[in-house]
């Protein structure tokens, strides 16, 4: 009896003398690196798409994205074939056409070697009666400032479910070509209902500051929307301009949007849940997603 | 309606039958010989009327048996049975004693007690402190909430946590009572000690389903820990000194046959041995340290033969500090860093005999649970100082009434009835923040400074009814409300426990319970750290409730092994979780903004082995269950909508529990504990993002699996006799066969700056010992 016991005893006793470390690292699973495609449709006529390959992780090398090269992407318009994309010299698949309101657009990328990559989305109607103006102002105390209160105005179609987005942006009139060129987004704050899912304040009761908005339909549908934004910045310059941007969007945009947003705004917690970007790739990872852009200037 | 009254006037008639016949009552109390303490749920029994009864939880019995001549049998598990004759055609009290046998051959944890036949209730344990010392010991000290995750269905967190995890449900829905006492926070050192000290503790029942209705409050357990009172016959202490606590134990009468009190208190000195060697590893630019110290205190007094009071508290507190200077040419700054959280509860308690039927309990009590963190720069300049410093603390406390009413109007009936007044108060978070410039204070603030108040009542009804001589059935109704913010909430709970007798020694259990709860945890971490906000609910958050069904059996398979079965059913609705991309100290918005509402599902079936006499005593439970969670609201959507696995989802349980006494004088045990892996979110692939910057893939919310833990402790005790008391050296070895299980995962980096997902361990073999001496 005895004798088992000190054999049992020697036994643990050489296992537990076995060097291990208290880092350990983590077999992660050998996952197939899959094709990335990211295209996001929006303004003029070009149409550009990034395909490359996924890496392991965690990662930080960019240099492991490989661009995929070889791949043949084809490009349809409500499934009738338009054209197919051609790889240029930046490293993009691109086609030159217009896209038309109210009609589904897909793209199909053959990658030699591994499949068929699919995704697709509809181009959004632009909204209705698009206006904005100042309205008034508000005084930032921290700072002793005036800044304006935008007021936007739009009709949302009753048809569709509709999905909007919102941002600001600063311009600056360039004397010498005597245009005005982009400078930097703008932050923004609202309470107003008709936002998508925003905290309107914090923990303080102080109005939270954003650089885009999202905005659906389901509790408004086919009525006027009409949102007051108080703008947090103000003019530097008698030339510079302020641009309203609307866009009218869909669900697959939407859902990207604010993931990514969230995920970058996380990147780099320690503490933060983990997020997943939404994508709407089949067979690969990315988005392909579709929205129509009405800007209006409003000088200060 | 018509079956529900129907059913109330066939209960009514069932509960005043036999009142009117020539009976007698036979009622006291059950004590132990040796130091007095009650025994709860000792059984009285006749064997000739094949009818019995159970004392409550301050050891009260009442028994109604025909007039004449009767044999009863007192029964306490590890207590030595005896027959009493009674006779007489009057009421009777008989205060009973019960002589200790626990010589350790019949130590054994043990799950629906020893009236497994008898007892009606399901999902029930119950832990005595004999049985919990003899387990092996972490760092030389037992711990009650460690003890108890070795019965199927409870579950651990990480390694090294005291949280517990009962059916797929989380932690704060477990309700933890000491004395009848919610205590909100059950962690030491980072929760690898409970607050509960094993010398003050007389009795723990553990519920996980079926709750009876005098419970509620919370969906997934019920952990009803009882203190000791104090010996009533003579003074008499230990002392315990361990490898990093030491503790001690004073009880005895104040008055002999009247009173009696009982003070126990431990404390680390963790911080006091390592202190030296940090300040000469760093040359006093560094300290760090953690403590914590706690005590229990209880008094109780007998004002006659039909009341006693009773006066009890609890006071602890952890303290982790840390601090660095640095040392410049014309300047020294010094940053530290704190984390400071405690408990304090207080109860007074009077008990009540109204007649030999009718026991009264109404119970005060008080309960705090405090932690704050902080951290401040103090730096001096050319003789100029500059201090800045950042709280932020929360912390809620209750007030409560409470009283109980046990009604035992004949055998077939014990009927329970009572209600409860709580007044909650909630800080879920402040920030203090102090700067001060060449000692003037140029920035003192507290933001965020508002508390929540709440009312919270509930009142139940309850009966232990026997229907024939196979069928018992607890059937109960718990009603609660909850008023805080102008917002009403409120929850009927039917509860129901049934068992059925096929042969004396095997049964069929059913169970029902619906359960609401109106508080909830906001923990973002699963480590212990005493980071957890205990907040109300709102409109927004509406209370979690859910509903479990149990079916089981319990068979004695010879007599002295016994068999439990039991499957469960459990929904749950209104959970929550953090938000993706969310945390407790990210983000200004408030905490209400960072949670989404969802729904659950736990289901599983744990399987007991009891070998419960001989010199060779053990346990062996294994748990098979699955729990996942649904977010799929506007507005609550986690994974896309997507069901996904509960974080503390796993698979598999086992735990082996084995004690050996080889003599009076030596005791072997030994645990073993495996557990499937948990499940946390790690990406899996990561590519490139529209914006030229990497996103990484995650195969769904708690889509990976940690490695499984197991673990092999085991612990020896050589115990002696001397002439004024017992002197008990303990060596335990934990991890004894060094596994590396998995605490966190992290990103760490190798010397090529690659970096990699680590899993980070905590606690290798660790052996340790404890001397204990038991004075007289």
């Amino acid at each position: 009896m005895y004798k088992y016991f000190f054999v049992t005893l020697l036994a643990i006793s050489f296992y537990a003398c076995q060097k291990e470390d208290f880092v350990k690292k983590i077999d992660m699973p050998v996952i197939a690196p899959k094709p990335t495609i990211n295209c996001l449709i929006g303004e003029g006529n070009i149409i550009e798409l990034t395909l490359s390959w996924s890496a392991g992780v965690p990662n930080n090398i960019l240099d492991e994205f490989e661009v995929i090269t070889n791949a043949t992407v084809c490009f349809y318009e409500n499934n009738v074939l338009i054209d197919t994309l051609d790889f240029n010299v930046n490293n993009k698949y691109s086609i030159d056409y217009a896209i038309q309101p109210g009609n589904t657009y897909s793209i199909k990328a053959n990658v030699p070697g591994y499949g068929v990559l699919s995704a697709s989305d509809y181009y959004p109607a632009p909204a209705e009666n698009f206006t904005a103006s100042i309205v008034d102002s508000f005084f930032h105390t921290g700072i002793n400032v005036f800044f304006p209160v935008i007021r936007l105005s739009f009709d949302d179609d009753i048809n569709d479910n509709n999905y909007y987005s919102v941002s600001f942006n600063r311009m600056a009139f360039d004397t010498v070509t005597m245009s005005y060129y982009y400078t930097h987004s703008i932050c923004a704050s609202s309470t107003s209902p008709l936002l998508s899912s925003y905290p309107y304040s914090d923990e303080f009761g102080s109005e939270m500051c954003y650089k885009e908005f999202q905005i659906d339909d389901y509790d408004y549908n086919g009525q006027s929307i009409i949102i007051d934004f108080k703008i947090w910045s103000s003019s530097s310059s008698p030339n510079d301009s302020f641009y309203i941007n609307l866009g009218s969007t869909t669900e697959v945009y939407q859902l990207y949007s604010t993931t990514y947003s969230t995920y970058m705004q996380a990147a780099g917690n320690p503490f933060a849940e983990p997020v997943q970007v939404y994508g709407n790739i089949e067979n690969g990872y990315g988005i392909f997603a579709i929205f129509k852009k009405q800007s209006m200037a409003i000088p200060f | 309606m018509k079956p529900c009254i129907t059913f109330i006037v066939l209960w009514l008639v069932s509960v005043s039958t036999i009142c009117a016949q020539d009976k007698i009552i036979i009622s006291g109390f059950i004590r132990d010989n040796a130091i007095g303490e009650d025994l709860i749920g000792a059984s009285i029994y006749a064997p000739a009327l094949k009818t019995g009864v159970t004392t409550n939880e301050y050891g009260f019995y009442s028994i109604t048996l025909p007039a004449g001549k009767q044999t009863l049998i007192y029964s306490y598990v590890g207590y030595k049975s005896i027959a009493l004759e009674v006779e007489g055609n009057q009421n009777q009290i008989l205060d009973v004693k019960l002589d200790n046998t626990i010589e350790l051959q019949e130590v054994v944890i043990k799950a629906d007690g020893i009236k497994k036949n008898e007892d009606s209730q399901m999902s029930k344990s119950s832990m005595s402190l004999e049985q919990i010392k003899r387990l092996p010991a972490f760092l030389g000290e037992v711990d009650v909430m460690k003890s108890i995750q070795l019965l199927p269905g409870i579950k651990g967190g990480t390694e090294g946590s005291s949280g517990i995890y009962v059916r797929g449900g989380g932690p704060d829905q477990n309700l933890i009572l000491l004395d009848g006492v919610p205590v909100y926070n059950v962690n030491h050192l980072f929760g690898f000690f409970s607050v509960f000290n094993g010398d003050a503790i007389n009795s723990i029942d553990i519920y996980t389903g079926s709750f009876p209705a005098r419970y509620g409050g919370r969906l997934s357990s019920v952990l009803d820990i009882r203190m000791r009172e104090g010996n009533k016959d003579h003074i008499t202490g230990s002392v315990s000194i361990g490898l990093i606590a030491s503790k001690f134990t004073v009880e005895g009468p104040i008055k002999k046959g009247k009173s009696s009190f009982i003070i126990s208190g431990r404390r680390t000195y963790i911080d006091a041995l390592a202190q030296p060697f940090i300040l000469a590893a760093t040359k006093g630019l560094m300290t760090v340290g953690y403590y914590f110290y706690d005590f229990n205190a209880k008094y109780n007094y007998k004002l006659g033969e039909d009341d006693r009071i009773f006066i009890s508290g609890y006071f602890g507190n952890d303290k982790f500090y840390a601090s660095n200077k640095s040392v410049f040419i014309d300047n020294t700054q010094k940053e530290k860093f704190g984390l400071h959280w405690g408990n304090i509860t207080a109860v007074a308690r009077w008990n009540h005999i109204w007649s030999n039927k009718l026991f009264n309990n109404i119970t005060i009590n008080y309960t705090r649970y405090r932690f704050s963190t902080y951290v401040s720069q103090e730096s001096e300049t050319n003789g100029i100082s500059n201090n800045i410093k950042l709280k932020y603390f929360s912390g809620i406390r209750d007030w409560s009434l409470r009283n109980d009413l046990d009604w035992y109007p004949n055998n077939n009936h014990q009927i329970r009835t009572g209600g409860a007044f709580t007044y909650h108060v909630f800080k879920p978070g402040a920030i203090q923040f102090n700067v001060e410039d060449n000692g003037s204070s140029t920035i003192d603030t507290t933001l965020k400074t508002d508390f929540k108040q709440a009312l919270e009542t509930a009142v139940f009804i309850e009966d232990d009814v026997k229907l024939g001589s196979r069928i018992k059935m607890n059937l109960g109704i718990h009603y609660s409300n909850f008023y805080v913010d102008n917002t009403f909430f409120n929850s009927v709970q039917p509860r129901l426990s049934a068992r059925y007798n096929i042969t004396d020694g095997w049964s069929i259990k059913v169970g029902y319970a619906a359960m609401t709860q109106y508080l909830h945890l906001l923990s973002n971490s699963g480590i212990g750290l005493p980071t957890d906000l205990w907040v109300p609910v709102t409109k927004r958050l509406q209370p979690q409730q859910s509903q479990q069904a149990a079916l089981g059996t319990a068979i004695a398979i010879n007599d002295k092994i016994d068999l439990t079965i039991e499957g469960y059913y459990k929904t749950m609705k209104n959970l929550f979780e953090y938000k993706n991309g969310t945390s407790y100290i990210t983000g200004f918005e408030s905490w209400e903004r960072k949670l989404a509402r969802g729904k659950g599902l736990a289901y599983g079936c744990e399987v007991l082995f009891q070998k419960q006499e001989g010199k060779t005593t053990g346990l062996l439970g294994y748990t098979i269950s699955w729990s996942t969670r649904t977010f799929d609201q506007e507005d609550n959507v986690l994974n896309f909508g997507k069901t996904f696995y509960y974080r503390y989802d796993r698979r598999h349980d086992v735990s082996i529990a084995v004690t050996h006494k080889f003599s009076d004088r030596i005791i072997l045990s030994g645990v073993w504990i495996y557990g499937s892996g948990n499940a946390v979110s790690l990406p899996i692939a990561s590519y490139m993002g529209q914006y030229g910057m990497p996103i990484n893939y995650y195969e769904g919310r708690n889509g990976f699996r940690m490695a499984p833990t197991h673990r092999l402790d085991v612990g020896i005790s050589f115990i002696k006799k001397r002439k004024r008391g017992e002197r008990t050296w303990n060596i335990s070895v934990y991890n004894a066969y060094n596994r590396k299980n998995p605490f966190f995962v992290l990103e760490a980096y190798n010397t090529q700056d690659n970096s990699y997902y680590a899993q980070v361990s905590l606690f290798p073999i660790i052996p340790a010992f404890s001397y204990n001496f038991k004075f007289n």
